[in-house]
Order: C-alpha cells, then sequence, then structure tokens
C-alpha cells in the first residue's frame, strides 16, 4: 500500500485529505506543521509521497519541500503543493525548490486522485 | 488597466477620494503629505458663496456620495488644507468598504456553492441508502425469505420434538429392560434355590450309597436293602422333580430373554430407525432451506456492497467539498487583517484630528495597496482589481 504524508496546518484540510486518499486505498499520515512533517521524515518515516500547504505557520510549504529535497533518504520522494495560492511567481519559487506538482484548492477528489497516481507510479 | 485604474472606474468611492486628492492639492500643495497617485484634472476653482451645508440625515446615514458637497461646504467655511485631507482620506473608505464587501461576498457566494453541492452530495448519498433500506426491507419481507425463513423455524421444531421423543423412548425402554432384568434376576434366584436342594439331594444320595454298601458288607443277603433302594427311588424322584423344575424356569428364563428383551430391542432398534430416518429428513429440508437463505442473505450482502461501491464517489465528493472551510476561513481571516489595519488606521487619523495635524503617513489606499499584495487566490485578487487582472495559472500544474 503507497503511503501519502500530507502536511497541512488546517484540520480540515488534514481530515479531508485523509478522506479521499484512504477511501482510494492510500496509506496516509498527516502532519499538522511543516516542523512535525521534516521531524516525522527524520525519525525515518518513508512516505511515496507529500502533500503539502504553502501558507503555514512556522514552517512554509517551501521549506518543507527544501529539506525534503536536503534529505539524501527523501530526496527523490514527490511532493505535491496543495494550497489556495494561485501566484506565478510562488509556483516558479516551489518548482525551483523542488515541487513535483501543483494543486490549487479547492480541488475535486478525482483530479487529486489522478494526479497522485500520475506521480506515483504503481498507485 | 491597473489596479487605481479599475478602482476609479468601477467604484464610486475612490473617484470621490481622487477628486478630494487634487482639492487637497490645490488648496495647499507645499503641506500635503498625501501622495497623489493618479494625475487627475484639478477642478475648477471653488465659488465666492457659500455652499449648501451637506444634508444631515446623508451625513448621519455616512453616505460618502454626498462628501463633495460635504468637502465644499468645509472649503467655503475656511477650512484648513490638513482637514480637508483628512475628510478626503476618509471619503477613500468607501473604496475599502467596496473591497471588503467584495471578499465576503466571495464567502458568502462560495460557502452557499459549497452547501449546495455538499447538499446535493448528502441527498445523492441519502437516496442510495434509502434505495438500499427499501431493497433489504422487501428482500427480507419476501415470500420467499419469509416461506424459507418459516421452513427453517419448522424443521428445527421440528427435529427438536423428534429427538424429544426419541429420547424418551429410550428412556421407556430402559424402564421396560431394567424391569425384564429384575424378573430375570428373581428367576435366577428361584434357581439358585432348586440347585441347593438338587445338592442336599446329592450329598443324601451319596449317604445312602455308602450305607447301603456298608449293610451289604457286613449282613449278606436279605437284610433291608429294599428300604434302601426305596430310599434312593424317593431321592430319584425328588431329583427328576427338581430338574423338571429347573427346566421350567429355564425356559421362563429364556422366554422373557427371547420374547421380552429382544423383542423391546427390536422395537426399540426399529423406532430409531423411523426416527433416524425423520430427523435425516427434516435436517435435509433444514439444510435446503438454510441454503436457501444464505443465498438470499449473500445476495443482499452483495447488493449492500455494490451500493455501498456507488456510493464510493458521491463519499469523496462530499469529503472533498468539505476544503471550502479552509478556502473560506482564508478569505475572512484576511478580511479580519483588513479590518484591522483600517482599524489602526482610523486611530492614526483620529489622533491627527485630534491634534490637528496633516493625515498619516499610511494611507487607505497604501492599506489596501498592502493588502493587495498579501492576497493569495486569485479570486481575492479578481475582487479586489476586477476579473481578467490575475496572473493565476492552471488550478493543477504538473512540473
Amino acid at each position: 500500500m503507497k503511503h501519502i504524508l500530507i502536511v497541512d496546518d488546517s484540520p480540515t484540510i488534514l481530515m479531508s485529505m485523509e478522506g479521499v486518499l484512504s477511501r482510494a486505498g492510500f496509506q496516509v499520515s498527516k502532519a499538522p506543521s511543516g516542523e512535525d512533517a521534516v521531524r516525522a521524515l527524520q525519525n525515518g518515516v518513508r512516505p511515496n509521497l507529500v502533500i503539502t500547504d504553502l501558507n503555514m505557520r512556522g514552517m512554509n510549504g517551501i521549506d518543507v519541500i527544501k529539506a525534503i529535497r536536503a534529505n539524501s533518504a527523501t530526496r527523490f520522494t514527490p511532493v505535491l503543493m496543495l494550497t489556495t495560492e494561485s501566484a506565478q511567481d510562488k509556483r516558479q519559487e516551489a518548482r525551483s525548490a523542488g515541487a513535483t506538482g501543483w494543486l490549487v484548492k479547492p480541488v475535486q477528489p478525482n483530479d487529486l486522485l489522478g494526479v497522485v497516481r500520475q506521480v506515483m507510479p504503481g498507485a | 488597466m491597473t489596479c487605481l485604474a479599475w478602482c476609479a472606474k468601477s467604484c464610486r468611492g475612490h473617484e470621490v477620494g481622487a477628486w478630494w486628492k487634487s482639492l487637497s492639492a490645490w488648496a495647499s500643495p507645499a503641506k500635503s503629505t498625501y501622495e497623489v497617485e493618479e494625475a487627475v484634472a484639478l477642478p475648477p476653482e471653488p465659488e465666492a458663496t457659500l455652499a449648501p451645508a451637506p444634508n444631515p440625515e446623508w451625513l448621519a446615514q455616512g453616505q460618502m456620495s454626498d462628501l463633495p458637497q460635504m468637502a465644499a461646504h468645509a472649503l467655503s467655511l475656511g477650512l484648513r488644507p490638513e482637514t480637508l485631507s483628512l475628510i478626503q482620506e476618509m471619503g477613500s473608505y468607501a473604496n475599502f468598504v467596496e473591497i471588503m464587501q467584495r471578499h465576503l461576498d466571495n464567502v458568502c457566494s462560495g460557502t452557499e456553492r459549497a452547501a449546495e453541492e455538499i447538499m446535493g452530495q448528502v441527498l445523492h448519498i441519502e437516496g442510495d441508502l434509502s434505495g438500499l433500506v427499501q431493497y433489504v426491507t422487501h428482500t427480507v419481507n419476501s415470500s420467499e425469505f419469509l416461506h424459507a425463513s418459516d421452513a427453517v423455524i419448522n424443521s428445527i421444531g421440528e427435529g427438536h420434538t423428534m429427538i424429544r421423543d426419541l429420547v424418551r423412548h429410550h428412556l421407556a425402554t430402559q424402564c421396560r429392560i431394567r424391569d425384564n432384568l429384575s424378573e430375570v434376576n428373581r428367576v435366577s434366584v428361584r434357581m439358585k434355590d432348586h440347585l441347593e436342594d438338587i445338592e442336599k439331594i446329592r450329598r443324601q444320595t451319596d449317604l445312602l450309597a455308602i450305607n447301603a454298601r456298608i449293610r451289604i458288607a457286613s449282613l449278606g443277603q436279605q437284610t433291608g436293602l429294599d428300604v434302601i433302594a426305596q430310599e434312593i427311588r424317593g431321592l430319584a424322584t425328588q431329583t427328576g422333580d427338581l430338574a423338571q423344575n429347573l427346566r421350567g424356569e429355564l425356559k421362563e428364563m429364556d422366554e422373557l430373554i427371547r420374547s421380552r428383551l429382544v423383542q423391546d430391542f427390536n422395537e426399540q432398534e426399529t423406532r430409531d430407525n423411523d426416527s433416524i430416518n425423520h430427523l435425516q429428513t427434516t435436517f435435509d429440508r433444514l439444510q435446503e432451506n438454510m441454503q436457501r437463505m444464505i443465498a438470499m442473505q449473500g445476495g443482499l450482502i452483495e447488493a449492500v456492497r455494490s451500493r455501498a461501491h456507488e456510493m464510493d464517489e458521491p463519499l469523496m465528493n462530499l469529503v472533498g467539498s468539505i476544503q471550502f472551510q479552509d478556502v473560506a476561513r482564508q478569505q475572512i481571516e484576511l478580511v479580519g487583517q483588513a479590518l484591522n489595519m483600517i482599524s489602526d488606521h482610523f486611530v492614526s487619523l483620529s489622533q491627527a484630528i485630534i491634534n490637528g495635524e496633516a493625515p498619516p503617513d499610511s494611507s487607505i489606499a497604501r492599506c489596501l495597496t498592502l493588502i493587495l499584495e498579501n492576497y493569495v487566490m486569485e479570486e481575492q485578487r479578481a475582487a479586489h482589481t476586477g476579473p481578467g487582472a490575475c496572473d493565476g495559472g492552471a488550478a493543477i500544474e504538473l512540473f
């Protein structure tokens, strides 16, 4: 079973994403902040995909991507940004940091699953 | 079209503000600290006559559109340019309010759409569930299911009765066998008595035989042997009678065993075989009806599974629709931040009014610029600067 880590400071989004992804057969872990996500990865959590929000209190999504890319164990883990942000410069910043894709909230469950399966071969 | 140009065109309050910026610059170009962002033609020189006083009711209602009239009146009263600048700054509040109103309208329409979507999905799921409940109810109440259920119940009851009768018959047979064995025991005791009598005769016969040999040996012929012979005949007769009795007892015992015990066993065996056959038929029927019920239950489970699968998508959409809360939260948070900003600005303005100073460096227009820079959603930018002026890309993009 493919493992997905969701990072968002909104409990609603965490629950919503968990509901959608777990119903589709994925194992889901949740981190309520960027710091928690990075800590989990440092403690050996090895997701097949990370979905992170951009604007979070404390460590933001770009910082999370940078931390993931800096860790040799997670360097090649795909990371999707799931955010309300729509500005092109922010997308470019995320892309430069190593994001795999960009999704603007609210995202339709079928669209989300389509992207998730696209970036996780075999899912 | 730039942001301010769009605002100037679409927002009446902003038009008022722009007009008064130029008025302020005209009134006191050296002292004004307000930055004029748009080149606006100067208004005609005010007339020397006193401008009419603004309608007090409009003032009470806070109608900003009445500001030019108010300012003209203030100018005619000879107010200072700083005061005019303050009035002008307050006039641009209408623009701020209008933008915030659009944000709140967006939140309202967004949440309304989400609520309608969620309601649609809930009704869809409710419809599926109702259909499923109807199907299950119909199946459970169908004559086939009820017949199978009744047959199962009847078979179980019948089997229970048969097993109870079987046990009862066995107990009765056991009682009869016990009685017959007691009878055999009594016959056996009588035979033992007869055997003791025979043993007694044998001992007497042995004694007579010894006496006869002694008498014959000592007295020779004609010495009472007739008496001894008579005694021995008597004993033989007794022995014969006893043997007869013994045969009778044995015959009785044989009959008892053969006719009663064997008969009981045979009858019991026949009844048992009948009961077992009947029981087997009953259990066959039970098995058949159970299989029918299991098949119907399997159909029900499959139908439930199928309906549950059909409900997957609306359920998933329902769960996904909850994202609107996060979007609305962010929009409202931004309006809250903007209101805090404007509240701080009004505190600064009131300080300036109290102290008779020029407006503070921070203007409502600058607040709006800061707010514009902090937007994250395309919808927010569109509410502020108008549709088509945003650089938002596709909702989904893979790099």
